[in-house]
């Protein structure tokens, strides 16, 4: 028997975010993006770094102790790293609310920072997924090697099994441009994006054509958690975690054996985190959606529960998830056209929304936000966030 | 003329991964094999120590009959594997096998052109050889070839 999840449903707040600008060639190191993401959350805050007394890092990048050091912390009480690759800075705030929950912790340091174009590429973080023996010997010698590759398998399934067009995935990824174009930090402000073109974009691994597929970027963000009960007296309006969930899908070492095949970790993680916030996917005013390609963020609309599975070519019609439609998804324009900061960035833009500090790509109501996120083979997480 | 040294090289299984070791002896001898437990006779894959399943150690190799049909693909415009660079456009297919219930393959579609692909397409296990011989890999080509 697990804990009543209850008991730690708005016990925590994101009370500090940061971030870089997002570029194809930073000219830093990363050791210099992540202090200045940190920096800047943590400033964020109203705090110093002295006051940071736990830090969650990614899995590639500067490593906590690092960071630490350079921030002149010097009593670092617990660091870990959460390894649920694009659903990381998700889960992380599950792992944050349970530090201060718990007294382990009372003001946690999450932070990401890649040089993911001039650097190491985004598909080099390959060798840090599960399975590496079944990768190597069924299927990368068949040409077949990176997650692009395989989450296309994915999506043709759904396209045969439910009759999802590429005109669906067009759908969110014209969505993403439109946002992105309201959003100055976004890398594809400046360049808009039609139908057309989406349509007309180089087969990549079909389905996926070069528009599905996400940035690869520069930059790096943070954010700060920090009890409920101390974010009344800090700088900005608290964002409340009121719900949030992990979890892995069955057999997360392995994409395409699940008995029910279109199984993510987002299918046990979003019920579990619905129930502890006490709403259910019907009560949210919009999402971030973890978009490494847009057919990706498709199967989440539909596992998270917010339409039922096979409906999301419905779901994204008629502008329902743009701004100013029924449930904006991304008003920052997500990994397909903000950057790809793995997905930290998707937190960044909820609380930015929650504060009601997004500017000319501010939702009308953010009173309860979701963000999901996607990683490795399937792996999920999301969570609620009320302001 | 090509230079053969100075060409990428294909990734290639590990054979002496002795996890793995028996199903390359069987793909050398044309045989398809998967793993199957024991205690709930469920077929599973990729081959695993123990039973995604119910969790038993009693999981064993088993040759099955090697057809199966698409269950789903991707063609593949811009490789990122070594050596696939100048084969695109390519189809990886997964199958579904159908004397092994659950079991889903990734291979290659051989003698096919990959517009040709739909779901459903009966198929049969192609063994094809691989570094220089030492070892078979397993494609898939359509059934109705014979």
């Amino acid at each position: 028997m697990t804990a009543d999840l209850r008991e730690l449903s708005d016990k925590a707040c994101i009370v500090g975010i940061g971030q870089t600008d997002y570029s194809k060639s930073s000219g830093r190191s990363v050791q210099t993006l992540a202090l200045q993401a940190a920096r800047a959350a943590i400033a964020d805050a109203g705090l110093k770094p002295h006051d940071i007394d736990a830090i969650l890092p990614y899995i590639l990048g500067p490593t906590a102790d690092e960071i630490a050091s350079q921030l002149g912390i010097s009593d670092l009480r617990y660091s870990s790293i959460i390894k649920m690759g694009g659903a990381t800075f998700v889960a992380c705030l599950e792992t944050a609310a349970l530090l201060i929950h718990n007294g382990i912790a009372r003001n946690v340091l999450v932070f990401c920072a890649r040089n993911g174009r001039s650097g190491t590429r985004v598909a080099g973080r390959v060798n840090t997924i599960p399975g590496q023996s079944f990768r190597r010997d069924f299927e990368s010698p068949y040409g077949f090697s990176v997650p692009g590759q395989w989450y296309a398998m994915l999506a043709r399934r759904h396209m045969i099994e439910f009759g999802t067009t590429r005109e669906d995935a067009g759908r969110f990824a014209v969505a993403m441009r439109k946002h992105a174009n309201l959003n100055p930090a976004a890398m594809m402000r400046d360049v808009p994006m039609t139908m057309d073109d989406y349509m007309n974009s180089k087969p990549i691994f079909e389905p996926f054509h070069l528009l599905d597929c996400c940035l690869e970027s520069d930059g790096a963000g943070a954010y700060v958690v920090a009890a409920a009960e101390r974010a009344k007296d800090l700088p900005h309006k608290p964002v409340f975690i009121s719900g949030v969930a992990q979890a892995k899908p069955t057999c997360s070492d392995d994409l395409f054996n699940r008995p029910d095949f279109f199984e993510i970790g987002l299918t046990k993680a979003a019920p579990r985190a619905f129930a502890m916030a006490g709403m259910k996917p019907s009560d949210i005013d919009g999402a971030m959606i973890y978009d490494c390609f847009s057919y990706v963020a498709l199967l989440e609309i539909e596992e998270a529960g917010f339409c039922a599975r096979g409906e999301v070519g419905d779901f994204v019609k008629d502008g329902r998830i743009e701004l100013g439609g029924a449930f904006p998804i991304n008003p920052h324009g997500g990994l397909l056209s903000e950057a790809h900061i793995a997905g930290i960035n998707h937190v960044i833009e909820g609380v930015r929304q929650s504060r009601g500090e997004a500017g000319a790509r501010q939702m009308q109501k953010a009173e309860r936000l979701a963000v999901t996120g996607w990683g490795d083979l399937g792996d999920g997480a999301l969570a609620v966030l009320r302001s | 003329m090509t230079n053969d040294s100075a060409k990428p090289q294909k990734p290639l299984p590990d054979p002496a991964d002795i996890d793995n070791a028996a199903f390359w002896t069987g793909t050398a001898e044309g045989r398809l094999q998967v793993k199957r437990c024991g205690a709930c006779s469920r077929y599973h894959w990729p081959p695993r120590l123990g039973c995604p399943y119910c969790g038993s150690d009693q999981v064993a190799w088993i040759a099955v009959d090697p057809a199966g049909e698409v269950f789903s693909w991707t063609v593949i415009h811009r490789s990122q594997t070594p050596g696939f660079e100048t084969e695109v456009p390519y189809a990886v297919v997964l199958i579904a096998l159908q004397a092994a219930p659950g079991v889903r393959m990734v291979g290659n579609l051989v003698n096919c052109a990959p517009e040709k692909l739909k779901a459903g397409l009966a198929v049969k296990a192609v063994f094809t050889p691989a570094a220089g011989g030492a070892l078979n890999l397993v494609n898939w080509r359509p059934a109705e070839q014979g």
